[in-house]
């Protein structure tokens, strides 16, 4: 018996070793992610044009639009670690901002609630190697000018758009 | 000369190795098993992360004292028997568990081998049987734990940092965040917390008190609560430098400060275990 429990340990330690380093690793299984400066500015993101980035409340990617005088904020965050609504509103005063924000394709003016079962489905698939759609956890928040009118549309076409470019530059990477 | 010495050695080596497979020991065994999750879950994950930017090396100075506390608990295990057949299956199904590229599953294996072992009248099994939950506990149970307390802890720590700052100038705390009048702003992020610190901390003195081969006294305590105000403080003043200017944050966060404060950290509460646990051995 102790002579099959160290062969299957000796085993298991030289396979698991050199198959993480041949890539069945973490990074393999790791959730992607959103990385603004991925976009160059001037390229078109649904309906806005992006104009770079900016280090605000986290990193902010500034767009344009033919319907918005000043620059718009985008920034994307991990629905499990967004910044409170009360930050927020203290980095962007609702009385120069409308903030509101994209989540799964719908639009709302409060952070969206991420509840328990989606935390717990999302660490099984991680666990079980199935690939994360990044749409599911990715929020957007969007700080337009007061001075702008809102268009929920045009918000979650540039969403939609980002998710899009994102996940093509993810799978070439991978 | 040399050669021969050498070839004496390696023969010896071979001998060793000849009759640990004719025969291997309780210790043996558990030397295979914690190789094998050295090697897949901590050394090749600093492979893979110092390659490719993508994982943060968790192969830290806490696992490393941590496991050479394991070689020395197993050390001083010789020949004895110590394991039953339970344990076995547990060791053996533990380790190719392992295999699982996700590395948590390391240590969800090492908590159910902690709790098997922890309760066990044998002092040196049940020393390993801790210091599994103690690596369970860094690599899982406590990133867990802190998700549960965030929502609390990471204000008031950020407060703790606000506190001296009000004397230097004119901030408001806003939740996890401090924010300058002159539009400088830090948010403390769940990275930047004090939290992941004191779990090594208590890691490293857990390990060293264990490799002494002391039980615990109320002295080694002391010790330990010494320490974690000393992480406290050395966290919470570079949130202030952080939070005091552009250029702070530059340097505490982005630059070598961050390096710094991690090797003085380090070289602090080393410095005070060795010197406050070893006052208490030789007493």
């Amino acid at each position: 018996m102790r002579r099959v429990a160290l062969a299957l340990l000796v085993l298991s330690g030289v396979l698991g070793f050199f198959s993480r380093l041949g890539g069945w690793n973490e990074v393999a299984l790791s959730e992607p992610s959103l990385d603004l400066r991925n976009i160059a500015a001037g390229q078109n993101i649904g309906p806005f044009l992006a104009d770079g980035t900016e280090l605000r409340d986290r990193l902010s990617l500034r767009l344009l639009s033919t319907r918005c005088k000043g620059a718009i904020f985008l920034s994307a965050s991990d629905i499990y670690s967004h910044l409170p609504e009360k930050l927020v509103a203290e980095l962007y005063p609702p009385t120069e901002w409308r903030n509101f924000y994209v989540y799964r394709g719908q639009v709302s003016t409060q952070t969206p609630d991420y509840p328990l079962r989606d935390i717990i489905r999302r660490k099984i698939s991680l666990l079980l190697l199935s690939p994360v759609n990044l749409s599911e956890i990715t929020l957007f928040s969007f700080h337009l000018p007061v001075s702008c009118s809102n268009d929920d549309n045009a918000a979650i076409a540039g969403a939609t758009a980002i998710i899009t470019s994102a996940a093509r530059q993810y799978f070439s990477y991978q | 000369m040399t050669t021969e010495a050498a070839r004496a050695a390696s023969g010896r080596v071979l001998e060793r190795i000849c009759a640990i497979i004719k025969e291997p020991s309780d210790r043996d065994i558990l030397a295979a098993f914690f190789a094998a999750l050295f090697l897949q879950v901590y050394l090749s994950r600093a492979f893979i992360g110092s390659a490719n930017g993508h994982l943060a090396a968790p192969l830290g100075a806490a696992e490393l004292i941590g496991f050479a506390a394991i070689g020395s608990m197993l050390q001083r295990l010789n020949s004895d028997r110590i394991l039953r057949s339970w344990d076995y299956v547990a060791i053996v199904f533990g380790g190719v568990a392992i295999v699982h590229p996700w590395s948590r599953v390391g240590a969800v294996v090492l908590t159910v081998l902690g709790l098997l072992f922890i309760f066990r009248s044998d002092r040196r099994r049940a020393s390993i049987g801790q210091l599994c939950l103690g690596l369970a506990w860094l690599g899982l149970w406590g990133p867990l734990v802190f998700r549960v307390i965030e929502p609390w802890f990471l204000p008031m720590e950020t407060a703790l940092g606000y506190l001296p700052l009000s004397m230097f100038g004119s901030f408001s705390l806003v939740g996890n965040a401090i924010l300058s009048d002159a539009g400088h702003g830090v948010v403390v992020n769940p990275a930047c917390s004090v939290f992941a610190n004191t779990i090594r901390t208590t890691f490293i003195w857990l390990a060293m008190v264990k490799v002494q081969g002391t039980e615990f006294r109320s002295w080694h305590f002391r010790v330990l609560a010494l320490s974690l105000v000393t992480v406290f403080l050395l966290n919470t003043s570079r949130l202030g430098l952080m939070a005091y200017s552009y250029n702070g944050y530059l340097f505490w966060h982005e630059s070598y400060g961050a390096r710094i404060m991690s090797w003085t950290m380090l070289a602090t509460v080393i410095g005070l275990f060795c010197f406050g646990l070893r006052r208490e051995g030789s007493s």
